[in-house]
């Protein structure tokens, strides 16, 4: 045994101290700084498992003025109005400002007397299509929400969810 | 023990939140049907997943996918889960999995196994570049640790990488996950921490700030 086996051995068997504890934050401060959770890998994990355990099929946004038929939600960031369309469905969204930084939501989709859920960061909203597709909701907080339409009269379709519409 | 200590988590013992029972927690309200349990979740433990895939070699690409399949896999199997506590260690465990075969998928050409490899040659290993807006003391300080860990045995970098994750009550849950004995790190201080402990008294630079 070298004396510094002996050391180790005796540091081995010692309680956990102070100092051990602040190497280990230091640790956790440093990994944080140089190796960061990839900005938005939670909020594209969130998405993906509401897809995956809703089996919902994903609507697409429709931009536009555009040649791509898809762009990435940041890109129209807090626009009024916006256009999501997925297999034999179409839901158009128009943001209004309301009271104390609240946003009316009121939308339009081609399934009359669907089922539409709002979903926000902590909660969610469910409502019930006009027989002309309408929708509406209101006092919606800032943040990323979601819509999802399940158009019950057709038996065995998948819900839609819309990918993140920025509030 | 003082209970005033919670709130310093730097000085936290056993009444530190436990990361293991939050998650079974979430885990619970999720399978009860609770729409926000599983966001919680997401947020809470993300970031030790993320370092369990880059610990196992994972670039920070393929440290996406393994995050991210590890979820969907926690979707497919919510039912198979009989015990809600096991929530944790079985997210752990699929990370750890999903980032071995990952990165044993990129190196085919390479005919070595990932235990092979000295610690010095860790493609994953956090950049070693300064960051001149993070140039203080402590980050000195912080800096200088994390390279006496690097020049430690690869199962003892893995295991102080996650550790500083999580509080002391989550030490055995990461230790199990990494197939390390429970025991090899609290309440002693175990051989990684001393190895560590070593390295650094026969540091200046801990030695004076210490």
């Amino acid at each position: 045994m070298t004396p510094t086996n002996d050391t180790e051995d005796l540091l081995a068997g010692q309680p956990m101290d102070a100092d051990d504890e602040r190497a280990l934050a230091l640790v956790r401060d440093h990994l944080s700084a140089v190796d960061p959770v990839p900005p938005g890998l939670t909020g594209r994990v969130k998405f993906a498992m509401t897809v995956a355990s809703l089996e919902a099929e994903v609507a697409h946004l429709i931009n536009e003025g555009s040649m791509a038929g898809t762009v990435r939600t940041t890109e129209y960031d807090r626009a009024t109005t916006v256009t999501f369309e997925s297999d034999g469905l179409s839901i158009m969204v128009t943001l209004e400002e309301a009271d104390r930084g609240t946003t009316t939501v009121r939308g339009w989709v081609t399934s009359p007397g669907a089922e539409v859920e709002l979903r926000e960061r902590s909660r969610s909203a469910v409502t019930t299509a006009d027989d002309e597709g309408r929708f509406v909701f209101e006092g919606v907080e800032r943040g990323t929400v979601h819509l999802v339409i399940r158009h019950h009269d057709e038996p065995g379709t998948r819900p839609v969810i819309t990918p993140g519409i920025e509030i | 023990m003082s209970t005033g200590r919670t709130d310093r988590p730097e000085q936290a013992g056993q009444t530190a939140p436990s990361l293991a029972v939050a998650a079974a927690q979430a885990f619970s309200r999720h399978r009860d049907g609770d729409s926000s349990a599983m966001d919680r979740l997401v947020d809470d433990v993300t970031p030790l997943l993320w370092h369990t895939a880059r610990s196992q070699g994972a670039d920070r690409a393929t440290a996406e996918d393994v995050v991210q399949t590890t979820w969907l896999r926690l979707v497919e199997h919510t039912h198979d889960i009989a015990d809600p506590q096991a929530v944790l260690q079985w997210l752990l465990m699929t990370t750890k999995r999903e980032a071995w075969s990952a990165v044993r998928r990129g190196r085919r050409t390479v005919p070595r196994e990932p235990w092979d490899e000295p610690p010095t040659s860790d493609p994953t290993a956090p950049a070693a570049s300064p960051d001149p807006a993070l140039a203080s003391e402590e980050s000195e300080l912080a800096r200088a640790i994390w390279q006496h860990i690097e020049s430690l045995p690869a199962r003892c970098q893995q295991l102080l990488r996650l550790v500083a994750f999580v509080d002391r009550p989550d030490y055995s849950v990461v230790s199990a996950s990494l197939g390390i004995p429970v025991g090899s790190i609290g309440p002693t201080r175990g051989r990684c921490l001393a190895k560590l402990r070593l390295a650094l008294t026969a540091d200046p630079t801990w030695e004076v700030t210490a």
